[in-house]
Parts: C-alpha cells; structure tokens; sequence
C-alpha cells in the first residue's frame, strides 16, 4: 500500500513538470506581457523595453522556465508583477477561501447526489424516481453562473436574506462561523447542485443495480432491517461505485470554479488566475496552475485511496 | 434532520439585510489594487484609495484641475521658468510618526528618479517621466525644497498633483523595502490598516492628522470586480458607494430614491485615431466624412446613458481655462441639422472617389482602463458610419493586445482604432501624441502618423508659457487647427459616475476623478 | 405462440421514438434546434442591426396587433437588436459551436487513444502521461489560456473547449481499446495475415463506434454549456456575432434593470442542454448491448425492482387436513413472472400450481434442469421474489400462511425461522463488509444479545461449520476466502439462529467436486445433529442422493414425481425422472453411457394443453396431448404426474 501511494506520488513529478512546461509555452504564445499592462497608455517600446528589463521579461522563455525550476527547487515561487508580492503568499493567501468553498461544494454535492440516487432507486420507475432523475437532469444542464446570478438576485437584493458577495461582512474584525455559513451558501448552492446532478446520476444507476444484486437478497434472507440494508449494505456499495466520479468533481471543483468565484466574489485561486492570464502575470499563473495541479492529483490519489477502503477488490496498484 | 436545523438557524437567524456601521464607508472597487505605493501603480483604481492615504506637494482645488498648495504652503517660479521653490507645511508627520521636511521630498524624486539612488530597485516607477525634465531636487532648509528644470515646463505643478507626486515615507520605505506597496505610510488624513488580497483594503482615520480629522472612523474598499455584483450589493446594502457602474445601471439609480447619483465630467476623451499615413484615411475628405457621420448625440444619450458628454477636441472641456466654448457646441442637435451633415458626408466621399461605399478596418479593445463601453460604442459608430456607405469591419482584442497593436502604430492593415485618454494637463496629449516626432518609433503615441509644424510649434510654445491666459490662448488655436485637420474624431468626455446609498452625505465627485473621503459621513438612521 | 423472431428487426429510429424520454428530448431539441436551422428562412429581423434609440424595448407593449410587435416580438437588447432574433441565430451558434467542439474532441481523442491502446508500453505510457498532464492542468485554465493564446472569438473558444476535453476521450477509447485487443475475433484477424492498420481500421473501429458514441453524447450537452461560460467571461463569440452565452453575459449587466435580456438565454440554454441529455441517454440505453432486441417497455418490466413486496400476496384457504403435521406445506404455488417473449400476451407462470408437503426433520431435495423454476421456487418460498413477480397459492410454515404475511413479521421469519443458503457466496456475501461483521450482524437482525455474547455466539458458529481452524477468519473479506470456505460461512450465517427450516439453493454447484461433498457432508450433519428440516435444490442427482431423504423432480415449472429417494433411483416413475439420471455420470462408473434428452424444455408460456414432457417423452401416446395430467398418488409415499408412468401397467 504505502509502495502504491509512493509511485502515485513519484508520478506527480512528471505531470508537473508537464503542466508547468504547458503554462510558459502556451503563455509565451499569448500576445502582450506585463509590462504592457502596467503601463497602460503610457506605454512607449522604450519605456517598455525599460520596464521589461526591470521585470526580467527579456529573456526568452526556455531560460526564464530553467531560471524559475531553479527559484523552485529553494521554495520561491518568483514575484507577481500583476499583485507586487511574491507569488507564493499570493497564491497562499487565496488556497483557503478555494479549498473551502471546493469542498462546501463536494459535500452538499455529494450529499445530495447519493440521497437523490438512493431515493430513485428505491421507488424505481414511479414518480419519485422520474421526478429525482428530472431534478438530477436540470442539475447536469444547468449553467452554474446563470443559477448564481438568479440567486443573488433573489436572496440578496430582492429578499435581503442572505449576503450578495465577499466572504465575510468586510467590516467586521474576525468573522464567525455563522456570517462565514452565510456567505457561503450561495456560492456552494450554485456549484452543489450541478454536482449533485453528476453525482446523483452515477449514485442512481449505481444503486439500481446494488440494490438488485445478490448482497442485498441474502441480507433480506437473513432478515435483516430494511433501514439497515439500505443505509449500510446499499450505501456503502453506491459510495465505492461512485467514488471516481466524486474525486473527479472535487477536482474539477478546485480549478474550476472561476465562474462562481467571479460573480459572488469570492477571493479563490481560480478567479485570480483569470486575472493572472490577463495580466500577462505569468510567474502568478505558473504558481497557481502548479498547486491545482497538485491539488487536482492529490485529490485524485484520495478519492482512489477512499474507493480501495471502501472495497478491497479494487486495484491497488 | 437535526444536523440540518442546527445548521440552518444561525443562517435564518441573521435573515434581515446586514448593513455596515455607520462610523465605515465602505466602498465597491472595481479591483483589487496592485500596489499602494504611489509611484509603482498606473491604475486609477489604486489612486482612488491612494489620495486618501498620501498627499502632495500640491493638490487639486477642490470642483476643478488647478494646482493649490497641498503640502507645500506656497511655491514660487524663478524668472526663466526653471527653478520651483516650494516652502512646505511645518508639523506634519507620517503615519509611521517620522517627520515630512524637505529631505523626505528629496527622497521621493530621487528614489523614483536617480537610478543610483540605494532604493531605486523598489520600484519600477513606470510614469516617473512625469518629473523627467527635474534636474535636480535641492534642500534649501528643513521647510524649503527647490526643482530645478531642463527647461520651462508648465505642466509642472499638474504633474506634481498627480499621484505621481505623493508624498511616501522615507523611513518606510527603508523598512520594508519592495513590499513598502503592502505597508503603506504618507501624511494623508487615513491610514493603513490592513489588505486581505481579494477581499478587503481597510483605512483608519489618523488621528494626527496635521488638518481637520476625517469624517468617518474608517474606509474599506472592496474589490468587485463584476459590475452586476457591485450593483447587486449596492441594492443589498453591503456597499455604501459604487463606482464605475455600467450606463444602464447608473440611469437606472438615477430613478430611484433611496440612491444618489453624483457625476463629474473629467478630463478625458474618448476618440478614434485615424491612419494618415496609409489608406483612404489619408484623404482629408474622407476624414471629414466620418467626423461628420458620427452621431455623437445618440450615442452620448442612448449607448452611454449620459455617463459621457459629447466632445469635439484634444484638450477636454474639463480644463474650462483652455477650451472655447463656442467649439464645443455641437450644431447638430436637430433632426434637418443632422440630415445635413449626413448629406454633406456623402458629398464628401463621393467628391474623393468612394461614392459607391468604403471598407474600413476598425480596431477595438473589449475593455480597458478609461474606455467606456467600447463594444456597444464602437457598434453604433459602425452603425453610424454605414449610414454614409461606409462599411467599417469590427476587429476586437483584449486590452492589453490591444495596447502592444495600436501603440506600435496603425499599418495598412488598420484604419482606425479607438482610444481613450485621461490627463492632468492639457499639454499630455496633445505632447505624446500629436507631435510630428511622437512617432510610434520614437517613442510617442502618434499611431496615425499626423504631422502639422504649425501644431508642434504651439505646443511647444503652449508647453512653455508660464502664463496661464496665454497657455489657455495657445491651446484654444491648437484645438482649432486639430479640428480641420481631423487627426482623430473625438466623440466623448467621460463623466465619471459615482452611485452611493441616500446615508452617505457630503461626498463630492472631483473632475480628477480622484477620490478623497475624508469629509464623507454617513447619516445615522437612513439606510 | 409467439417469437421475437417473428418481428422484423425495429430500427435505431424506430426505437428511439419508442423511448419517451428520447421523445422528450427531440422535443425540446426541436423547440430549440428548429427555428435555429431555419433562421436564414425565416422572418426575423437582422440579429446585428442595431438601434440604440430602439434599445430595451419590452415585448408587448404597445399592444399585440402594432407594427412595433411585427418588428421586435420579444423587445430588444441594449442596443436596440431584436432580441428574438438575435436568440434564434445564438442557439444556433451555440449548437453549432459545441457539436463541432464535440466532434473535434472526439476525433482527436480517439486517434490519441487508438495510438495508446494499440502502441506498445513506451508509446502507451508516453501518451498517457501527456493525457495526464492535460487532466491536470485546472481545465477552465487550460481553455482560459489557449482562448489567450489564439485570441478571442467562437472557433477559438470551440477548439480551447475541443482541447481541454480530450482526455476524457482519449482515456476511454484506449480502456475500450484494450479490451478490444485481447478479443477473439482480433486473434482471428491477425491469423488470417491482417495487417496492423488494416485491423485497426477493419475491425476495432466498429466495435469502438458504439463507445465513443456514448461518450459524444454524454459530453456533448457539457461542451454546449462550456462554450457559453467562455463566452460568459466575454471570450467567446464577439460582436456582432451572437451565442447564448455571450448574450448571457452581456445582458448580466442589466439583470436589475432589464432582465428579460438575461434571463431568456439563460433559459434557453437549459432547454438545449436538458434536450441533448435526454436524446444521449435514450441513445445511451438503446445502445447498450444488453439491452438490444427487448422492447423498451418490456425492458423496464424486465428490470428487477428493487423494493421488496409491500403487498400481500394472494393466499388460497385451505381446507386440507393432512398439512397439520407438516413444517412446510405448499399447495397450488403458481409465481408469475412477465415474459420476456411476447407482452401482448398476458404473462405466463413461471411455476404452477406445486402441492407438497416437507415433514419437521425432513431432508427433500428438489431437482430439475434450468429453467424448471426451482430457484424460483425456493425464493419464493422466503418472498424474495421482486415485484414484477407475482405469487399465487398457500404456503404454510407451521401452521402460518406466509402469503398473508406483512414485511415485519415476514422479516422476523427470516433468517430466524427459515434460512437461506445461496447459490454463489461470492456475490451473495457483500463483498465490501469482512465475514466477521457480517456474522455479527446476522445475529444482531434477531437478538438483542450483549457483544460479548455475539461474540461467543459467532465462535460457536464458527466452529460448528468447521471453520475454527482459519487464521484470522472474522477479519477476511469474502473474496479473500476459497470457494468452500465462503461456503460454509454463508451455512453459519443460516445457521446463526438455529432456523428450524433451511433452504439450500443449488448451494454447492459453485464448488469443485471435493469442496462439494464437504459441504454436502455438513449440511448432512448440521440438519441430523438439529433435527433441522432442510429443503435442497439443485440438478445434481448424485448429491441430492447422498443428502436427502426425498425427492421432487420439477419440469417446466410444474411438480412431475414425488418420491422417497431409494425408490426414486431405483424405480423412477416419470419418464423424465428416468430421462434425468440415465444421463447423470456416475463417480465410479466411467464407461456409463450418457444418453442426452433430445429437444429443449418449453419457456414459460410456451406449452399447450397437454403435458409439457410429451414432447420429447419416448413413451407419449395421443392422450397426453390432449389434457394435463394431475399428480396423483402411486401408492402412499410416491406421486407422479403422468398418464403412464413407468412401472405401471399400460
């Protein structure tokens, strides 16, 4: 086992070797640099050539991604010329609000999702099973930031139940756990339920046919409660099925989340990444690009750890 | 079940509208700032927090853009134009409780600069070309600092308003060195409190303050850098003041009662540069035809909302000393008037050959610092201009591409391209971009290859004249002589728009588009 | 008598437009995709003529019949664009966008996968890694940056899309194409001198169609809404240009002030997307193998339930004396399960009408060949029988009709009074909980006993199958158990409350032959040494004769002899039974001669009026066509079910 997590580990090197080496190339492709943004209309070549020196964007690209392996290697991320601070405190700073909101996310999603497949499942083909494959439908199709507007409308300005954005109420010194809850349901409401409809349909077709295999039969055989067949037998085995399909989302939750983190602005890594590309910030988005990336392996290599857990047969290796 | 009622109660709990206290305004950005070292940052959105902080040398009069003593008490000008004495404010002092003398003011143009100056590496400066003619900074005594010049140049005090010219702490600066920008310390009535990236920048009145205290305790800005969330958390409450609101938005605000729209018109301009070096641009006839096409009026009032004013030359009506009134009185605002000039238009290109139409490329940013809605306006400007029979073809890029595209100059493949330009004096346009030599090659902004001795020889006059009635004459014969020879067709001034909750009393919009708040309060008991 | 032979092969279309949920979304489809095609042909107004004094104009206003309604139907956008025009030309370029994002990922991903899956290890690990890296990368980025890089516009947002999905395809057509690989028919091909292409091209490709098709329609509705939110972001199509999402997010401006203009993308993006999913799972369903030549509604009915049976089934009464001294005592059992040949028809009995008793003590087996409903039988002896399935009759476990049982007291029955012993301990044993939970938890279904006595209890049981000298048994997961082992772990846990009737299904045909008679041997002893009845099903003659004391012998659903087992092998009365163990081998006679039963047993629903063995009956005359003959009584221990059974005078 711990040879198995070893060489996933190991190979998190290449991948992101790759994913940096995909950054400085399709970055160098991209038309403008820095300076340019930060001179704005004052920009002149010379001013700029001036501004590109001080900034070291003179070197060509292979050079500057050999100099950044090099500040890697010592944990120096390079400095944002979009932010002035150095990358890795930048990036630092937003990973909490990104992982929280993320896994807010993940597990309403997931909550829900399972619920909803269980449910289906156990009134197959009535109408609780054709209303919650309807509810998991609307969920797949829904653009998320076309949901997150309409409920900031509604319970923000219109009802004024709930926050419009932000993370905490900005005037206050600290925050709580109830105002933090309070900023965060909308936002995690919006991701939820497109991952809760991901989720949900696997969840679904997973326990159709758990809760139509033998396990289940020989536990009613032995008289077992249905409550119990369902919620230990019936779950545990939708939850093994449905693992790869989580890890997927809460991987895709963490980069991909940009749309939500920009209308309820909230200050997570991927909103400033968008920044960042247009920013031409191109040390800001290596340095995020490369701790999604991370994430994004790490979460993969947990949610194949949880799936192994939960049933041995699956391979380790 | 009972988890989810715990949950769901302290949610339910705080179910009326949240509303800041009323000692904090605070205030929708419309991004994170990148720096608060004055002299680092280019962006408006940074200066709006900054002259809150710091303060110069000189300053604004409060409705307009002419120079008044800051923290200089009063200044005088040498015979020849080229030495500044300034006698500075006694008692003042930075939030970090060093002394403000004239060394600190030393320090400050040397840091930006003399390139051998110990903390120059704390920059880059990129508009430290704004004192690129001081020679050299001298303290006379600890209250008196003398600039010596090149050459007379009156934008001088201008320049010195700008934000360029704030004051920053020497001592720390020394501290903290490139990451002075995160600990920021001037003279200015608020100080630094805090800055959570992306979430909030926090300033506390400063008590020490060498004038009248602040009206609120504190300012907190937040970043918002979607406009429907700024709106939305304006109507919610969360925001006191909204800044940069689309046109619709603010016409909307402008109806409701419970909302004050304050506006001030800047000096800033928003026009087409013009290929007159090749294409059929290069005709003056054709020129005029577009000048001529260009329904500024509907565009203004339908497109802008009013959130911009119609504007005909290169110096911005804001500088009220150096426009003539009658130029910029458009006569064109009835219907027939209108027919004429699209009648005139039409005679025009078909008088240089294009009677059965002409392609144009356009070049538009998506975005941009100071451009406006340049989609929505670049799309009525093609509308306008196919009324004449001139097909202008949309070419869109991001700001910054944008930027590298048109600041190298317009080439065969580009006809006109939009821009936009905010200044502090009317001789910065004018001087970077309409001068022969501002070419693109050496450095200037004259992307439409314009050329007219007559014109270099006023600015430069214009540049040079201490007199400020002879300055305003120089430039009114400027604006005549760019209006025949149509380098550009000018369309807007921007009128900057700030919408803020009925609470918010005595805040008042300046032309400089920059933001002091420290006589802004909030009335108790209004939301 | 029908087939599904018979009718001629349906069509995919046919069959789509048979699934309502297909229907359902080639209905919104066309809401949507109809007007979007036919745009160039209808008369809508010019979606890029603009008209800023005309701008935010609101439907309907100035009354229905006005020249203003003709003009704008549904108001204009902010600038002055008709805004049902500019909808129907948007969806149409949002379609477009996203199937042809689809299509290009598709294409790619499945040469890179092809490339991978058939390459050797070096170029299958060198292609994997590269699909990795771009898995990697925060997708939204990845599009984000390659929209950056190409510079902004629909084609560029369509192939940033196409780009960032491709590993999907990739992954999945190179999985498929492993699997494909180490097929039969790829063996064949290469036998027959194929060259590698030539095989690529001639066979893998149409056996990956269907895959990949799957994957284009689950992804397709994704790409559609992805292409929207860069278009959202502003990145997409630029004006004049249209498309759902960037009119989304133009008009996100003024959701406060005008949000008819935000709102009506936004819902028409979801009618798209919803559409394009129903039509790809229909598809999806329609494609798969399995579920190829059912009828779609016989296929939901075909589909176990997964609830148990809330309803009680229908119970006749009795009247019968000779029952009171039996445990077991069934009369006229008929289960009904629908026909999967023909659903005009009503559906057919699975098993009819059995009538047998099992004495407390008795050890019965119960034989016949697939197909006979023997299983059928012993399910739904406990009721495990899903919904669909329907019984009818009397079952009398000591004196209490279990067809009138509700689900609480029928769960008190089981696994307490009556246990089950399944088939194949692999699957049934949940795989996922170790043998020792799972004994715990048999026991906790029916006592309230403390740990330390569960504890005790499950040694106990342990022991008693035998099991005690297994190392670390109650920690091992099923699978990681031999066949025997699971075996006996799944006796204990019928064991566990010492049921006083145990019902084996085919219980060791699973095992090898000498894990067989140890199984057989311990059922032997656990029901002599408890006097516990048990009723064992299986088609093995020879085992059914070490362990039972009798024999019923099914075919086609019905009871056809019922004798004591001595008599049974040696002077069996059915000539099915005779049929059954002329061809059993017997251990210990190699040079029997095994003499197959010609013909095949009918499927329910399938036979006549007469006996369903006359058929292939050597001794059938003309009377057995005619009616079927009841089980009647050869003499006081031994019944048969035929007009002329062996041994009695013709």
């Amino acid at each position: 086992m711990t040879g198995y997590i070893a060489r996933r580990l190991l190979l998190l090197v290449p991948v992101l070797f790759g994913v940096t080496l995909v950054v400085f190339g399709v970055m160098s492709l991209v038309p403008g640099d820095p300076a340019l943004a930060i001179l704005g209309p004052y920009a002149t070549p010379e001013r700029l050539a001036d501004l590109r020196l001080a900034l070291g964007l003179d070197r060509p690209w292979p050079a500057r991604y050999l100099l950044w392996l090099g500040n890697l290697a010592h944990g120096d991320l390079g400095r944002s010329v979009s932010l002035e601070q150095p990358v890795l405190d930048a990036v630092l700073g937003r990973l909490g609000p990104t992982l929280l909101l993320a896994g807010s996310a993940l597990l309403l999603g997931t909550l829900l999702g399972l619920a909803a497949g269980l449910l289906a499942a156990l009134r197959h083909n009535r109408i609780t099973d054709r209303l919650v494959t309807l509810a998991v439908l609307i969920g797949i199709s829904l653009p998320s930031f076309w949901l997150g507007l309409l409920l900031i409308l509604l319970f923000a300005v219109w009802l004024g139940w709930l926050p419009a954005s932000g993370m905490s109420r900005v005037w206050l010194a600290g925050t709580s756990l109830a105002d933090l809850l309070r900023h965060l349901l909308l936002p995690t409401l919006s991701l939820a339920l497109v991952a809760a409809g991901v989720i949900g349909r696997i969840a679904r077709a997973a326990a159709i046919d758990v809760l139509a295999a033998d396990p289940i039969r020989l536990c009613r055989a032995r008289g077992i409660a249905e409550p119990r067949i369902l919620l230990v037998h019936g779950l545990k085995a939708v939850l093994a099925r449905t693992m790869p399909v989580i890890g997927l989302q809460a991987g895709f939750l963490i980069g991909g989340a940009v749309y939500i983190e920009t209308i309820f602005q909230w200050p997570g890594l991927g909103r400033m990444l968008v920044d960042a590309i247009a920013a031409r910030d191109l040390l800001l988005v290596q340095g995020g690009v490369l701790l999604l990336a991370t994430a994004y392996v790490l979460v993969n290599l947990a949610a194949d750890l949880l799936q192994h857990g939960l049933d041995r047969r699956t391979r380790a290796a | 079940m009972s988890v989810l009622v715990f949950t769901l109660m302290p949610l339910l709990a705080g179910c009326s509208r949240q509303l800041p206290p009323d000692d904090s305004l605070v205030i929708g950005q419309v991004a994170e700032p990148r720096s608060l070292d004055p002299h680092v940052t280019t962006a408006l959105n940074d200066f709006r927090i900054l002259v809150n902080l710091y303060e110069g040398l000189v300053r604004y009069r409060p409705g307009t853009l002419e120079p008044m003593p800051g923290l200089a008490e009063s200044w005088s000008l040498s015979d020849d134009g080229r030495v500044y004495e300034f006698r500075l404010r006694a008692d003042v002092q930075f939030h970090d409780g060093s002394r403000f003398d004239a060394e600190a003011v030393r320090f400050n143009f040397q840091r930006m600069l003399d390139s051998e100056h110990p903390l120059h590496d704390t920059g880059p400066f990129p508009l430290a070309f704004f004192f690129e003619q001081v020679q050299r900074v001298e303290v006379v005594d600890p209250l008196t600092v003398r600039f010596v010049l090149d050459a007379p140049f009156a934008p001088f005090p201008s320049n010195l308003a700008y934000p360029t010219g704030l004051m920053v702490s020497p001592a720390a600066v020394r501290l903290y060195g490139r990451d002075f920008g995160r600990h920021p310390s001037g003279t200015g009535p608020f100080r630094f409190s805090d800055w959570q990236s992306g979430r909030r920048v926090t300033l506390t009145r400063f008590t020490d303050y060498h004038g009248e205290p602040a009206a609120s305790r504190r300012l907190i800005f937040r970043p918002i850098t979607d406009p429907m969330t700024r709106v939305a958390e304006l109507m919610a409450g969360g925001i006191d003041l909204a800044l940069e609101l689309s046109p619709d938005n603010v016409a909307a605000f402008r109806q409701r009662p419970a909302y004050r729209v304050l506006e001030a018109t800047g000096p800033h301009l928003w026009f087409l540069i013009l290929n007159l070096r090749d294409g059929p641009l290069a005709d003056l006839r054709v020129r005029r035809a577009v000048n001529l096409a260009i329904d500024r009026q509907t565009l203004v009032h339908d497109v802008l909302r009013d959130t911009a004013e119609r504007a005909f030359g290169p110096v911005p009506r804001a500088f009220t000393w150096a426009v003539d009134p009658e130029l910029s009185a458009d006569p064109s605002a009835s219907d027939e008037a209108r027919d004429a000039q699209l009648d005139q238009a039409r005679a025009l290109l078909a008088e240089a050959g294009y009677a059965d139409g002409l392609q144009l490329r356009f070049l538009v940013p998506r975005g941009g610092s100071g451009m406006l809605a340049p989609l929505a306006m670049a799309t009525a400007v093609q509308g306008d201009l196919a009324r004449v029979g001139i097909d202008a073809a949309i070419d869109s890029y991001e700001w910054n591409a944008y930027l590298a595209r048109v600041n190298a100059g317009l080439d065969a493949s580009a006809d006109m391209a939009a821009m936009a330009w905010m200044t502090n004096d009317p001789d910065t346009l004018p001087s970077l971009a309409l001068r022969c030599d501002a070419r693109p090659e050496e450095g200037g902004f004259n992307s439409g290859y314009y050329c007219n001795p007559d014109v270099d020889a006023l600015i430069e006059r214009a540049r040079q004249a201490t007199d400020r009635d002879q300055r305003g004459r120089l430039y009114r014969s400027i604006s005549r002589l760019v209006r025949q020879d149509v380098p550009w067709v000018v369309v807007a001034s921007w009128r900057q728009n700030l919408v803020t909750r009925r609470r918010v009393q005595d805040l008042r919009l300046e032309p400089s588009f920059f933001l002091r708040l420290d006589h802004a309060w909030k009335q108790r008991g209004l939301e | 008598m029908s087939d599904s032979s018979d009718k001629p092969e349906r069509s995919l279309v046919q069959r789509l437009f048979a699934h309502s949920g297909a229907l359902a979304g080639c209905v919104l489809l066309a809401l949507v995709l109809l007007p979007a095609l036919a745009a160039p042909l209808l008369p809508l107004a010019d979606p890029a003529l603009t008209d800023p004094a005309q701008r935010m104009l609101p439907p309907f206003s100035r009354g229905l019949w006005s020249s203003h309604l003709a003009n704008h139907p549904l108001g204009t956008d902010h600038l002055g664009r008709d805004l049902l025009s500019r909808l129907v030309w948007g969806a149409g370029s949002s379609i477009a966008v996203g199937a042809l994002a689809t299509l290009l990922a598709a294409l790619v991903g499945s040469v890179i996968g092809i490339a991978a899956g058939w390459s050797g290890r070096l170029g299958d690990a060198l292609l994997m890694r590269g699909i990795d890296v771009l898995m990697a990368f925060p997708y939204l980025l990845l599009a984000l940056a390659i929209v950056a890089a190409l510079g902004p516009g629909l084609t560029n947002a369509m192939i940033a899309i196409a780009l960032a999905n491709l590993p999907f395809f990739a992954r999945a057509v190179r999985g498929a194409v492993l699997d494909i690989r180490h097929q039969d028919y790829i063996a064949a091909a290469r036998l027959a001198g194929h060259r590698g292409p030539r095989i690529v091209l001639g066979e893998v490709l149409p056996n990956l169609a269907p895959t990949v098709l799957v994957l284009m329609t689950t992804t397709l509705g994704w790409m559609v809404l992805e292409t929207a939110g860069l278009s959202f972001l502003g990145l997409g199509a630029q004006p004049p240009q249209a498309d759902l999402g960037s009119m989304l997010g133009e008009g996100r401006e003024f959701l406060t002030t005008y949000p008819l203009q935000a709102v009506l993308p936004g819902l028409l993006i979801l009618i798209l997307v919803i559409g394009i999913n129903l039509l790809g799972d229909a598809l999806r369903d329609l494609l798969d193998p399995r579920m190829i030549g059912l009828e779609p509604s016989s296929r939901a009915m075909r589909m176990t339930s997964t609830e148990p049976h809330r309803q009680q089934e229908n119970a006749t009464p009795r009247a019968d004396a000779d029952e009171r001294s039996a445990l077991l005592s069934v009369r006229g059992l008929a289960v009904k399960v629908p026909s999967m040949a023909n659903i005009s028809s009503d559906p057919a009995d699975a098993v009819h009408g059995l009538d047998f008793d099992i004495a407390p003590g008795e050890r019965v087996g119960l034989v016949g060949e697939s197909g006979s409903g023997k299983t059928l039988t012993a399910l739904a002896l406990l009721r495990l029988l899903p919904p669909p399935a329907q019984l009818r009759g009397s079952i009398r476990f000591d004196g209490t009709e279990l067809l009138s049982l509700g689900n609480s007291a029928l769960r008190s029955l089981r696994g307490r009074r009556i246990a089950y012993v399944p088939q194949e301990p692999l699957t049934a044993l949940d795989p996922l909980f170790r043998v020792g939970r799972q004994l715990d938890e048999t026991l906790q279904a029916h006592t309230e006993a403390s740990a330390r006595d569960r504890n005790a209890g499950i040694d106990a049981l342990i022991a008693k199958v035998g099991l005690r000298r297994v190392p670390g048994l109650r920690g091992r997961l099923p699978h990681e158990l031999s066949g025997g082992q699971r075996q006996r772990v799944a006796i204990a846990m019928a064991l566990a409350h010492g049921p006083d009737l145990l019902i084996a299904d085919e219980a060791t045909t699973a095992l090898d032959v000498t894990v067989q008679q140890e199984i057989i041997d311990l059922l032997l002893s656990v029901c002599i040494q408890d006097a516990r009845t048990l009723l064992f099903v299986s088609h093995d003659l020879a085992l059914v004769a070490r362990l039972c004391q009798r024999v019923l012998v099914m075919y086609a659903g019905r009871l056809v002899e019922d004798a004591p087992i001595d008599r049974l092998l040696a002077a069996p009365a059915h000539p099915y039974t005779a049929a059954l163990l002329a061809c059993s081998p017997e251990l210990g006679r190699p040079n029997k001669p095994l003499a197959a039963i010609p013909g095949q047993a009918p499927m329910p629903g399938q036979a006549g009026r007469g006996c369903p063995f006359a058929p292939r009956c050597p001794r059938a005359q003309a009377a057995c066509d005619h009616a079927e003959p009841v089980l009647a009584a050869l003499d006081q221990a031994h019944r048969v079910r035929c007009l002329f059974p062996l041994g009695a005078r013709l």
